[in-house]
């Protein structure tokens, strides 16, 4: 890839040619752009109910002494807005080589002459413009029905923090789209990354819950949900947005952390990737099924 | 049974047999990829962990003062986990009924499995099975290890009653696999739709809270569901400690279920076969 201005702005229009053709393919299955925006509230309103079962109400005294806010609802809203990212780039980005090659079209698409790079990048762009709008849809619709109470004059920090999160993510997308190049049948990996992260990251409960819960293992387990760049996010966040939030992670440094953690994966991406390629191509198996 | 078309005149034996063919094929098939009897063995396990773990963060303890008044049992964590092994037979009714015949169209084998001169239903009934024998024995497993690390209350001597109260709701699960595996016949593309159902069915079935936190409308629709009350029915006699005559009252509305999802499911599936053998679609991807 040549790094002079102009072919710089031919590899960003070869990017935003991918993203468009992304979207518009997205957009005539109107169902699942229908299913994808209402179904997390399908998957979030359980742990509203087990709050309400549990403690009788939207607020709890043991959460307010782990996280600093008794509100567990708005907490797991904010958790459950931010996952719709993971749930993209792991089923999104991850798998966008594998279905071009479901329908046939991955030779072709890279024998273009452009970066494979420009169309990755497209891809993991039209993945963030719809789990944006996803993401948005979720949380204008879980405030309608279970009142989310955040600090508003915070917003712009938080999409700041969002939007380096999704960068970081992009790299883990790349990561993913290696692997799933190089050995094919991506279910149960996707599957297992993706519990793994819901289960380990702070999406619903606190990260010193598990500390509590696992004892001495559980600064372990800390340690492997801030490997991913949703934990650092999720933390930056709900300081930002939710009343006395009191989070595990110090916002500066989970901002650091997170910006250190993009490099990090975007650049084992990139590496990774154009090994895996190079693999895939003199095994002669790109196109196979 | 009776032949379907395209279907021999076999009698019971003969048609039990091809059930018991059918379970070791798809057992077969299923060993072939141990990456994914991993993912079915483990990842249960780690689903049940991030509702505890949201429980321990909400009470602080193993033990809620809350659901205790609202179901008799303050024991969220033995809770979480009946709801969800009955649960997880549910969806395996759901996920491998309604996969079943979509996988033999992914093969391209579907037109010979119909050509198989015994009843569909036989074929069916084997994929079902299937899919609940290995259900069960990863349940068996996640049970050893949730009652290892966390020390689950359940009332073993209770095991026996619990199993026949499940047997009661089986007819229902199949019966609602038997339709689901008809409308795939016919629309193909089933995972957006399973996938639906499924998210549905984690909303309204009282996994991880008891019915009465639900809004009352959804409420309503919960008590049409047949897991509902298998859940409570298995919750009772292995939490509660109820006897056989205490969760009469819920196997009563499962016995309508049976019939009425057995015969829906049945007539369903012959109605969409019949339609799509009229198209000409079987095969079709």
């Amino acid at each position: 890839m040549k790094l002079d201005a102009a072919s710089m702005i031919l590899e960003l229009k070869a990017a935003v040619s991918t993203a468009r053709k992304e979207i518009l393919i997205n957009l005539r299955y109107p169902l699942w752009v229908v299913f994808w925006a209402i179904m997390p509230i399908f998957w979030l309103a359980p742990f509203v109910f087990q709050g309400h079962a549990l403690v009788g109400g939207r607020l709890s005294e043991s959460f307010r002494e782990l996280a600093g806010s008794s509100d567990y609802v708005t907490f797991t809203i904010i958790g459950s807005s931010l996952y719709a990212y993971v749930m993209s780039a792991l089923w999104g980005t991850g798998l966008s080589l594998r279905r071009e090659q479901w329908g046939g079209t991955l030779e072709t698409i890279l024998i273009a002459p452009c970066s494979r790079f420009s169309i990755l990048f497209g891809k993991a762009l039209s993945d963030s413009v719809l789990t944006t709008f996803y993401a948005a849809v979720q949380f204008a619709l879980a405030s309608l029905l279970f009142g989310a109470r955040i600090r508003v004059e915070n917003l712009f920090f938080a999409v700041s923090a969002v939007l380096l999160m999704i960068l970081a993510l992009y790299g883990i997308g790349l990561i993913l789209s290696g692997l799933i190049l190089m050995y094919r049948e991506p279910g149960a990996l996707l599957n297992f990354v993706d519990t793994l992260i819901y289960t380990v990251c702070p999406v619903n409960y606190p990260l010193r819950t598990l500390m509590l819960f696992f004892g001495g293992v559980g600064y372990y387990v800390a340690m492997v949900s801030i490997v991913f760049p949703l934990t650092p996010a999720l933390e930056a966040v709900r300081a930002f947005l939710l009343p006395s939030f009191n989070p595990y992670l110090n916002v500066a440094i989970a901002l650091s952390y997170l910006a250190a953690v993009t490099l990090v994966f975007l650049t084992l991406g990139m590496l990774l990737f154009s090994v895996v390629e190079k693999k895939v191509r003199r095994r002669g198996a790109v196109e196979a099924y | 049974m009776k032949p379907t078309e395209g279907g021999g005149a076999l009698g019971l034996f003969d048609e039990a047999r091809v059930v018991g063919v059918v379970l070791k094929k798809e057992l077969v098939l299923y060993l072939r990829y141990p990456v994914w009897v991993l993912f079915d063995a483990l990842m249960p396990l780690l689903w049940v962990l991030s509702l505890v773990i949201y429980g321990r963060a909400l009470v602080g303890s193993p033990y809620s003062e809350n659901l205790a008044r609202l179901a008799n049992t303050g024991d969220y964590v033995s809770f979480t986990i009946v709801g969800m092994i009955v649960s997880s037979f549910a969806y395996s009714t759901l996920w491998g009924m309604s996969y079943a015949l979509r996988g033999e169209q992914w093969s391209g084998t579907l037109e010979s499995t119909f050509l198989a001169p015994c009843s569909r239903f036989s074929i069916l009934l084997g994929k079902a099975f299937s899919s609940m024998l290995t259900t069960s024995l990863w349940v068996f497993l996640q049970i050893s290890l949730v009652s290892l690390v966390f020390g689950l209350n359940v009332k073993f001597l209770n095991l026996p009653f619990a199993m026949l109260f499940f047997l009661v709701a089986l007819p229902s699960f199949i019966g609602i696999g038997f339709s689901l595996a008809g409308v795939v016949l016919d629309f193909k593309e089933h995972s957006a739709f399973v996938n639906f159902l499924s998210s549905l069915l984690g909303l309204l079935l009282p996994i991880s809270y008891p019915l009465s936190v639900l809004p009352p409308v959804l409420r309503y629709f919960s008590y049409l569901l047949p897991p509902t009350y298998a859940i409570e029915g298995m919750r009772s006699l292995l939490i509660m400690d109820s006897g056989l005559n205490e969760v009469m009252g819920l196997a009563v509305p499962l016995i309508f279920f049976d019939v009425f999802w057995l015969s829906a499911g049945i007539m369903i599936f012959a109605r969409e076969e019949r339609r799509v053998l009229k198209k000409g679609t079987l095969g079709y991807y």
